[in-house]
């Protein structure tokens, strides 16, 4: 979409800070049969580290050309799929091992029957036995408090402002570099009981939530979900 | 359940913060044509209001005993049935066209299985067309980062707060009390458990003057609907 474009060239500049989900991902890759699908692949930054760690196919959906465009010309020889589509309702040609959406991508989901919708369509991709892993933030009250309304750099002269809008559990990130303004991107954060019934309703059965990507067990005051499903076998 | 039993003599006193929601309650029995149930009714701040103003006989439950003998003493010779049972698994003798938890109460339910199994419980409860009506704030980071540590003086009723952000749960503790939780839930979760409990939403107001819900809104107010 649109507003994803605007923010290709300048991605991962601003995805920098996070390197620690690489080796995470990477590691549930080497478990799996290939194709690894990923949704949200953007411009490649776990795809790519994946096929190349693995030796594996990794088959990557996003709905932003620009970020897709990107991601193809740096996986060149590797065996990585860019597709565009919209993880709502993408479908695959056989079911698979793994599921991976890195990177708080679900939180671009707007409502239930959105994300209800990337759930069961994650669960009827995948093979009986097969893993779904996805990481997103725990919205902290206290780090948002701090944050609302305030211009923060991140890395050079990228910026963003976060607005934060409870009553529709919303986050509206305004990003720019230097005295361009990039346009807005909205997040919707989601707490563990609605993963919770998010799970149910797609027939997932919890293997494991850490509270980061070197598997700490989550806590209260952990500030990332890291969750591993699995579609059951019977 | 034992830690509510501990709060029940002051707990009215407590609640005196929460909106003004009786009116809303009370227009909702007055359109109901059939038994009309309250969960979690406590010591009947909303049921005992309601049941003098519509004439109409309510049943209500609650899994503490103590709110409930609160409750029974008040009122005394109104239609009201107290009855101690746990909302997760109720069992009505008959349909009802209306049920409803004032006092942002669902919020004691603790994760996704317990939310489930209240909402199919009251979903099988209801006759065809019949509502359920409850509210619970829209969390506000504001007033969490605020709110945090502090311990408040709340009506004479002094009880401190934390907030557990990992489990989205507010720990709410008194000396010589058990701590009770309440966990926020999104405008999303709520329409998750609607939805997987087959119930319609007939409308989400913002508060009790009925204004539509918007980003600014801090209250959810329910109405939803078993199909026809």
């Amino acid at each position: 979409m649109a507003e994803y474009d605007v923010w290709a060239p300048d991605y991962d500049d601003w995805a920098a800070d996070m390197t620690e989900d690489v080796p995470f991902y990477v590691d549930l890759a080497r478990e799996a049969a290939e194709p690894i699908v990923e949704l949200g692949i953007g411009t490649g930054r776990i795809a790519i580290p994946i096929a190349r760690a693995t030796g594996k196919r990794v088959i990557g959906i996003d709905r932003s050309p620009a970020m897709l465009a990107v991601g193809r010309d740096r996986a060149g020889e590797l065996p990585v799929e860019f597709r565009e589509g919209d993880f709502r309702d993408f479908t695959l040609e056989a079911p698979v091992d793994l599921v991976i959406c890195p990177f708080r991508a679900l939180l671009h989901a707007a409502t239930w029957p959105d994300k209800r919708r990337v759930f069961e369509s994650v669960a009827a991709a995948l093979k009986p036995g097969g893993r779904f892993a996805w990481n997103s933030f725990v919205f902290s009250p206290f780090i948002a408090a701090r944050i609302h309304d305030q211009r923060q750099t991140r890395g050079g002269d990228l910026w963003e402002v976060v607005r934060h809008v409870p009553a529709d559990n919303r986050i509206d990130l305004t990003r720019g570099r230097g005295d361009r303004e990039d346009g807005m991107v909205r997040l919707w954060w989601v707490t563990k009981s609605e993963w919770e019934g998010l799970l149910d309703v797609a027939g997932l059965e919890v293997e494991a939530l850490y509270g980061w990507f070197d598997k700490r067990p989550f806590d209260d005051e952990s500030l990332e979900f890291v969750w591993v499903a699995r579609k059951p076998w019977a | 359940m034992a830690e509510y039993d501990s709060w029940a003599s002051v707990y009215d006193a407590w609640g005196g913060g929460m909106p003004d929601d009786v009116a809303h309650y009370v227009r909702l029995a007055r359109e109901a044509d059939g038994p009309i149930v309250e969960l979690a009714v406590g010591t009947g701040r909303v049921a005992i209001p309601l049941v003098r103003e519509t004439g109409k006989p309510v049943l209500g439950i609650d899994s503490s005993a103590a709110m409930l003998d609160i409750a029974r003493e008040r009122a005394a010779g109104l239609p009201l049935e107290l009855r101690l049972g746990d909302m997760r698994d109720f069992e009505l003798d008959e349909p009802a066209a209306l049920v409803y938890v004032p006092g942002r109460s669902l919020l004691h339910l603790r994760g996704w299985a317990e939310k489930r199994a209240v909402f199919e419980r009251v979903s099988r409860s209801l006759r065809p067309g019949g509502r359920f009506a409850f509210n619970a704030f829209a969390f506000s980071h504001t007033v969490a980062a605020s709110l945090d540590g502090q311990t408040l003086d709340q009506n004479g009723v002094v009880h401190t707060l934390h907030y557990a952000v990992g489990d989205s749960r507010v720990d709410i503790s008194r000396d010589g009390a058990a701590t009770l939780h309440l966990w926020w839930a999104t405008r999303s979760e709520w329409e998750g458990l609607l939805d997987v409990a087959g119930l319609g939403v007939e409308a989400l107001y913002g508060g009790f003057a009925l204004e539509p819900f918007t980003d600014e809104s801090h209250e959810f107010v329910w109405v939803a609907r078993k199909p026809s």
